[in-house]
């Protein structure tokens, strides 16, 4: 549970949000749910809430995007940073460093991590190909 | 006169059992049914405000938006040229592609915050992520799903939504064990789907009477099951995107003789559609949308689990 919370703290949720969800570590990482979930039984092989933070501490990109109202650590990017990031996975930033929200007009994208001069994108390949394809549709309607 | 080719592999049968049902509102039904409809968005009220995403929508891609006003989360797509389902803001949730009448039947059932709601039969999710806005993310909704192949796309949706306040169940919803716990059930059954002929023909070629008798059995068995877990006094919906009386006024009939439920009137404020057909106990108090209403077919009949 430190794991998850540093994360949390790190990405600047205030604590407080997560009030009355239910937080659950498995193999994967941290869950979290309602706790009216408890009432529904369970069968084998079924799933809940959102997967948030993995094992190693990555915040997930469906969580973040979840809760993105209260992230204070983002990244802004703009146009041209977001084609590099999405074609090459990395993109010159300065930015404070560990694990973030990378955002483009206030759209949340998804994890990235900053070493504080380099900002690395951090999603699932398939979100990634979902994302691309947003993008070229912004792209060909700029045009 | 119909032009038949438009409607792909539909047998002669089709036509007559409409022609006979419908008398002369029968061509304008044929005619509406294969028009192409206007696509609609919903909100996610959980990510975005309507005025934002709207304001996002008409500044990156040109489109134009006009709102659904008796949704009040959802708009028309104008001017659009690109996939809706390909944008940066869908990728983020912020938005699902769903045709108005399928946000109806949420709309009747008008789930609460911290409530136990069932779906039980979710996939591919439009309307279990409905429930999650309409509940704040709150209380927990049992999204039950008999497919397996299905199953994944529901996951994606929730996910993608931002959904914490659902459990996923893989399994047949006319066996799932419990108690009556349930405060309102969702019951957006598997149907003949005849109002999406104009999206795909697979709808056209699988149908038959038979097919059409098997899925009213199936229709029944899942009603039975989502009101046995409903608690008494709580609210069932039931609804289908098909036209066949056999599967709509009829299942309601059945359960208002057969199962412990009362009906009550579906009432959307500012929404255009048309009562039951006639002759059925529940004609006056279920709702039909038709293909003229300009909207994809739907039913909806709301229920009262009794004591």
């Amino acid at each position: 549970m430190k794991r998850f919370w540093k994360t949390i703290d790190d990405l600047g949720i205030p604590r407080k949000v997560l009030d009355g969800l239910v937080i659950e570590g498995s193999r994967r990482g941290w869950r979290i749910s309602t706790p009216e979930l408890d009432k529904i039984p369970k069968t084998p092989n079924d799933s809940y809430g959102l997967l948030a933070v993995r094992e190693s501490g990555k915040p997930t990109s469906f969580f973040l995007r979840a809760f993105h109202k209260h992230i204070r650590r983002t990244v802004k990017v703009n146009l041209e940073e977001l084609e590099a990031l999405l074609s090459n996975g990395q993109v010159e930033k300065k930015s404070e460093s560990g694990w973030v929200l990378i955002t483009f007009d206030e759209i949340p994208i998804g994890c990235g991590y900053s070493n504080g001069k380099i900002l690395k994108l951090e999603m699932p390949k398939d979100d990634i190909k979902r994302m691309t394809a947003g993008l070229n549709n912004l792209l060909a309607s700029k045009k | 006169m119909i032009d038949r080719e438009k409607f792909g592999p539909l047998p002669d049968e089709f036509f007559q059992r409409y022609e006979e049902l419908l008398g002369n509102k029968a061509d304008k039904f044929f005619e509406y049914l294969v028009k192409p409809l206007r696509p609609s968005i919903r909100v996610n009220t959980l990510k975005i405000s309507p005025d934002e995403l709207r304001e996002k929508l008409e500044k990156h891609y040109g489109w134009k938006l006009e709102e659904v006003k008796w949704v009040g989360y959802a708009y028309y797509l104008e001017n659009i040229i690109q996939n809706p389902g390909a944008t940066l803001e869908h990728a983020a949730g912020l938005y699902y592609v769903q045709e108005t009448s399928s946000m109806i039947p949420v709309i009747v059932l008008d789930p609460k915050p911290g409530e136990l709601v069932l779906d039980i039969a979710a996939a591919p999710g439009s309307k279990t992520t409905q429930l999650c806005q309409e509940m704040e993310n709150m209380g927990g909704i049992l999204a039950n799903e008999a497919s397996r192949g299905r199953i994944a796309i529901l996951y994606n949706n929730l996910k993608r939504f931002g959904a914490v306040n659902v459990r996923v169940r893989l399994g047949d919803g006319r066996r799932i064990p419990g108690e009556a716990i349930f405060d309102r059930s969702l019951v957006d059954v598997p149907c003949s789907s005849e109002a999406t002929i104009s999206k795909t023909w697979l709808t056209a070629k699988r149908w038959s009477p038979g097919f059409i008798h098997h899925l009213s059995k199936l229709q029944k068995g899942l009603l039975r099951s989502a009101i046995k877990l409903t608690k008494p006094g709580g609210t069932i919906v039931y609804s289908t995107c098909t036209f066949e009386p056999e599967e709509n006024e009829m299942v309601i009939d059945w359960a208002l003789e057969n199962l412990p439920v009362e009906l009550e009137k579906v009432k959307v404020k500012a929404l255009e559609a048309d009562r039951g057909l006639p002759g059925f106990q529940c004609s006056d108090e279920v709702l039909r949308i038709w293909p003229w209403h300009e909207m994809e077919g739907f039913f909806i009949a709301k229920l009262v689990r009794v004591e």
